[in-house]
């Protein structure tokens, strides 16, 4: 295959004397008297690399670089300079030049630059391709929808995977914060680096302490050996912390200093331990409502809140949802040896008029329930549970619509996540709302917690 | 505090060179965190701790853009606006409150502020009013 390169720079002479150099090598070489003209070439040429004039009257070298990535970003660019501004070509690299060479050009190093240049962008073309791929069709990576909010929350990850700034994801439950958690972890430069989870509401407070900081041998009653917490393990990682506005403000404290200082001590312990530790923190709760109700630290809040997704509702990008039944179909098809092609057009417009309050998670329950249930290649509504109804039924109230055939775990379950939900979590008011106790409720809520990781 | 910057914050998001934020308020865990946030942002910080003391370090910073809370002791944020205003200054000036009134809004809006915030601020909101209003004057690589 022959390499198209394109050479930009409005000295005649040196110009036709490098594509004449080119064209004798094999390339197949496309000329432009400046940067607005290669501009305007690159697309239609489709060069593989671009040899730009660092000098040059309408848009230079460096100018040229963002507005040819927005137009045409499969091209490499390398750019020409004099002696004297070696500064500025070191600069241009930083603005996404791939490498520079003095004038006048050493033939060998050319050759060699190129070689290296065309094989980048091959692999730059074939990233290109992939995200678009991820983007467009079904979601991306993991994450599934291609809704605009989506496309937003797409764009943000990539955002955020590209610096190890603190993460706040906001998000109603079920909408998928920890997938896009770990997306980021993955796609950040830790993506090697461990990643742990934490949910603060699931841990008793007294304990929260110790298991994120750690303590030493002897340290409280109980401490039988030295353990490291949370924050040590996910050294040269990510940390996730999950339901963070549940912190007491003891914790929130000594939280902030690990954000100011970058170190951890161990209860009991004399040493500071220091950490590098990505935090991405999560929460189904307004952010700054909790702040308001001064239950969450203002300084807290500034600090985690350097990227901040907010995760949509199901609800809101119901365009997304024949998408994600499908996937969900082909998943549980798999899973347990079923057949199901789709679900009807009757139970797709229940699926499509649900409010979801337990969002993609919901969805997906609902959907592996009905591939285990149903004996045919379509899932009609019959598959579906009751409280998959029409909308105008829904609306309502603030009732549990349990299916014959639901086991008393699944209802006590059900009843108990929907009764959260009406309190926002708050585990003691659910608790008097239930007639039990919030331990009991915790004991539950933690159990399944970790049924679902294992 | 300084073992911070060079960790997680420092180059967290780009480093906008030249794009200096004057941050005036008088409570320590706002003023504390918003700085982290903004550094984090890339931009440079310098903090006052009232109205007064934003005023006179203006000519020694030259922000590219001003951020002062409403109520604050010996000059509030309104007052500090008007006093810029006055220097014939046109730099962006961003006015955030915990307890705003229509009337202070309104104040604010008259004297050209560029944005009236409630308190606690939306921070994807500040991102985009800051660099709306500092398009042209550097690079954004945040974005």
């Amino acid at each position: 295959m022959k390499h198209r390169i394109l050479i930009a720079d409005d000295d005649e002479a040196a110009r036709s004397g490098l594509a004449d150099l080119l064209s004798s090598w094999g390339y197949e070489v496309e000329q432009a008297i400046d940067g607005k003209d290669a501009l305007e070439k690159a697309p239609e040429f489709g060069p593989a690399v671009v040899i730009a004039d660092l000098v040059m009257p309408a848009l230079d070298g460096v100018a040229l670089l963002k507005p040819l990535a927005e137009v045409y970003p499969n091209a490499v660019v390398i750019l020409l300079t004099g002696h004297a501004t070696v500064e500025t070509a070191v600069s241009a690299m930083r603005e996404g030049a791939y490498d520079y060479l003095t004038k006048p050009v050493d033939p060998r190093r050319l050759r060699v630059l190129l070689d290296k240049a065309v094989e980048r962008g091959a692999v730059q073309r074939e990233v290109t391709l992939l995200r678009r791929q991820l983007r467009e069709s079904r979601g991306f990576g993991p994450l599934l929808g291609a809704s605009p909010p989506m496309q937003e929350v797409y764009r943000l990850i990539e955002l955020a995977g590209a610096s190890s700034a603190p993460v706040l994801i906001t998000g109603e439950t079920g909408t998928g914060k920890e997938l896009v958690a770990r997306t980021i972890h993955q796609m950040s430069e830790r993506g090697k680096g461990p990643f742990v989870a934490v949910n603060c509401s699931a841990i008793p407070e007294t304990l929260m302490e110790s298991e994120l900081f750690g303590h030493e041998k002897g340290a409280f009653t109980g401490a039988h050996e030295r353990k490291a917490g949370f924050f040590e393990l996910a050294d040269g990682g990510t940390i996730f912390l999950d339901e963070i506005t549940e912190m007491s403000p003891a914790l929130q404290v000594k939280y902030l200093r690990i954000l100011q200082d970058g170190v951890v001590r161990r209860i009991g312990g004399k040493n500071e331990i220091k950490v590098d530790v990505r935090i991405i923190a999560a929460t189904n709760r307004d952010a700054a409502q909790a702040v308001k109700d001064k239950a969450f630290r203002e300084d807290l809040y500034y600090r985690i809140n350097v990227l901040a997704i907010v995760l949509p509702a199901l609800r809101r990008r119901g365009q997304d949802i024949p998408l994600l039944v499908e996937a969900f179909i082909a998943e549980f098809n798999e899973k347990y040896g079923r057949h199901v092609k789709a679900v009807d057009e009757t139970a797709m417009m229940r699926l499509r008029d649900h409010a979801w309050p337990g969002n993609v998670r919901e969805l997906r329950n609902i959907i592996e329930r009905a591939v285990v249930g149903c004996s045919e290649e379509l899932i009609t509504p019959t598959f579906l549970p009751l409280g998959i109804a029409p909308a105008e039924r829904r609306e309502q109230g603030d009732s549990v619509l349990l299916p014959l055939g639901t086991t008393l775990e699944q209802g006590e379950r059900e009843l108990i996540l929907r009764t959260l939900e009406s309190v926002k979590n708050n585990k003691t008011r659910a608790a008097v709302i239930l007639g039990t106790t919030p331990k009991t409720l915790h004991n539950k809520t933690r159990r399944w917690r970790m049924a679902k990781e294992s | 505090m300084e073992s911070l910057r060079g960790t997680m914050y420092e180059k967290a998001l780009g480093r906008r060179p030249g794009q200096k934020i004057l941050l005036a308020d008088d409570d320590p865990d706002s003023l504390e965190g918003l700085r982290a946030l903004l550094e984090a942002w890339g931009y440079e910080v310098e903090i006052a701790r009232d109205g007064r003391a934003a005023l006179e370090r203006m000519p020694v910073v030259c922000p590219s853009a001003v951020i002062t809370d409403v109520v604050m002791p010996r000059m509030t944020g309104l007052e500090l606006l008007e006093a810029i205003r006055r220097d014939r200054s046109a730099v962006p000036v961003i006015v955030m409150t915990a307890h705003g009134t229509v009337e202070a809004r309104r104040h604010a809006a008259a004297m050209g502020a560029v944005a009236y915030l409630p308190k606690p601020i939306d921070t994807t909101h500040l991102r985009s009013i800051l660099q709306r209003a500092l398009a042209g004057v550097g690079r954004d690589a945040g974005s």
